[in-house]
């Protein structure tokens, strides 16, 4: 079952989902709006494979930056994400989807365990502009049935946008 | 939980779930493919900012099709006109869309519950594809909500025919006001 606005606003208070920063304003009625964080990276693929290269990261200014169709860059939220009890997903928000940008590429399932900021795959159709702190996704819970075993893997240790950590999973 | 094919009827029947225009045969197990409206909208600059209105220019689907060029968002519509106040409505392409290389949202899959609006589609080809109107497109699949429920009251509300962005609202929008 999805959680509705009331349940995700009850367990944020009772410190079963974790929003850091959180905003009651930024409930919609089953999911709640995440905005962009602070940091971009663009994926770097002309001395190799995406990923196995390193990649700058940089400031996302508050002018914007422009990101161009056929690139990858990896930003993340910038609020502090996760929950132990519940399943988060995440997606972008309709009005980010109608211009034509993607938050994620077939990756919206997050891990039971600990809270991080989530790095955000982000490519697009037509040139456009971000900025930091803008409105961009949306998360949706999910109750779960089984008994709860809790992710332990890298990307945990890691709250700025991450890249490909292939080598330690 | 996930409605099955069967309780989208039975739940369509009590009201629960509007689809409208309805028709049992694009049933599933547990879904249901919804078809594509006639109107198609671009927008008119190549730069997208979300702090500015983007203007747009409309596009009726002829009868021969309309080949979608894969540098450009198409938004599109759903010929239905669905939604529901107990159940979330999560939206889909066919698998036989999908290996066209056709998406149909934007990784914005979710349709708020209360939402009640021919519903915009988010039309990206990764190489060009012919697209017709009343084609079947895509799926909607319906979800079980746990909690108090409130419903949608916001900006895209009643929409008829493909909505484009309205984020510039979201910048500078005052506290409080409904996202």
């Amino acid at each position: 079952m999805i959680l509705s606005r009331t349940e995700i606003d009850r367990r944020v208070a009772g410190g079963g989902i974790t929003i850091s920063p959180y905003s009651p304003a930024q409930l919609n009625p089953t999911s709640y709006s995440y905005r962009l964080g602070l940091e971009i990276s663009e994926l770097n693929s002309s001395a190799g494979a995406a990923g196995e290269t390193g990649d700058a990261v940089v400031e996302i200014g508050e002018a914007g930056t422009l990101l161009q169709p056929g690139r990858l860059y990896l930003s993340h939220t910038y609020e502090v994400i996760g929950s132990r009890e519940c399943v988060v997903t995440l997606m972008g928000r309709p009005s980010i989807g109608r211009l034509g940008l993607f938050v994620q590429l077939s990756a919206d399932l997050g891990n039971i365990g600990d809270a991080h900021r989530w790095t955000l795959e982000l490519t697009c159709v037509q040139p456009i502009m971000i900025y930091p702190r803008m409105l961009i996704g949306e998360l949706t819970f999910w109750e779960t049935n089984g008994e709860l075993a809790f992710y332990s893997g890298p990307y945990t240790r890691f709250s700025r946008p991450t890249g490909n950590m292939r080598e330690l999973s | 939980m996930i409605l099955t094919g069967p309780e989208i009827i039975r739940q369509h029947g009590l009201g629960a779930i509007r689809i409208d225009p309805f028709n049992a045969d694009q049933v599933n197990p547990n879904s249901y493919n919804y078809r594509l409206g006639r109107t198609v909208k671009v927008y008119e600059n190549d730069l997208l900012d979300p702090r500015v209105r983007q203007q747009t220019i409309s596009i009726d689907i002829p009868d021969e099709g309309l080949v979608l060029d894969s540098h450009r968002i198409y938004l599109a519509h759903t010929e239905e006109v669905m939604g529901s106040d107990r159940f979330v409505p999560i939206i889909h392409g066919r698998s036989s869309t999908a290996r066209m290389g056709l998406f149909v949202h934007i990784t914005a899959d979710l349709i708020d519950i209360g939402s009640y609006n021919q519903w915009t589609l988010q039309l990206h080809a990764v190489q060009p594809v012919r697209i017709f109107r009343g084609m079947l497109i895509g799926q909607v699949t319906f979800w079980c909500v746990k909690g108090e429920i409130s419903l949608y009251t916001g900006r895209y509300q009643g929409a008829m025919g493909p909505r484009e962005s309205e984020s510039y609202r979201d910048f500078g929008a005052p506290e409080g006001e409904a996202l």
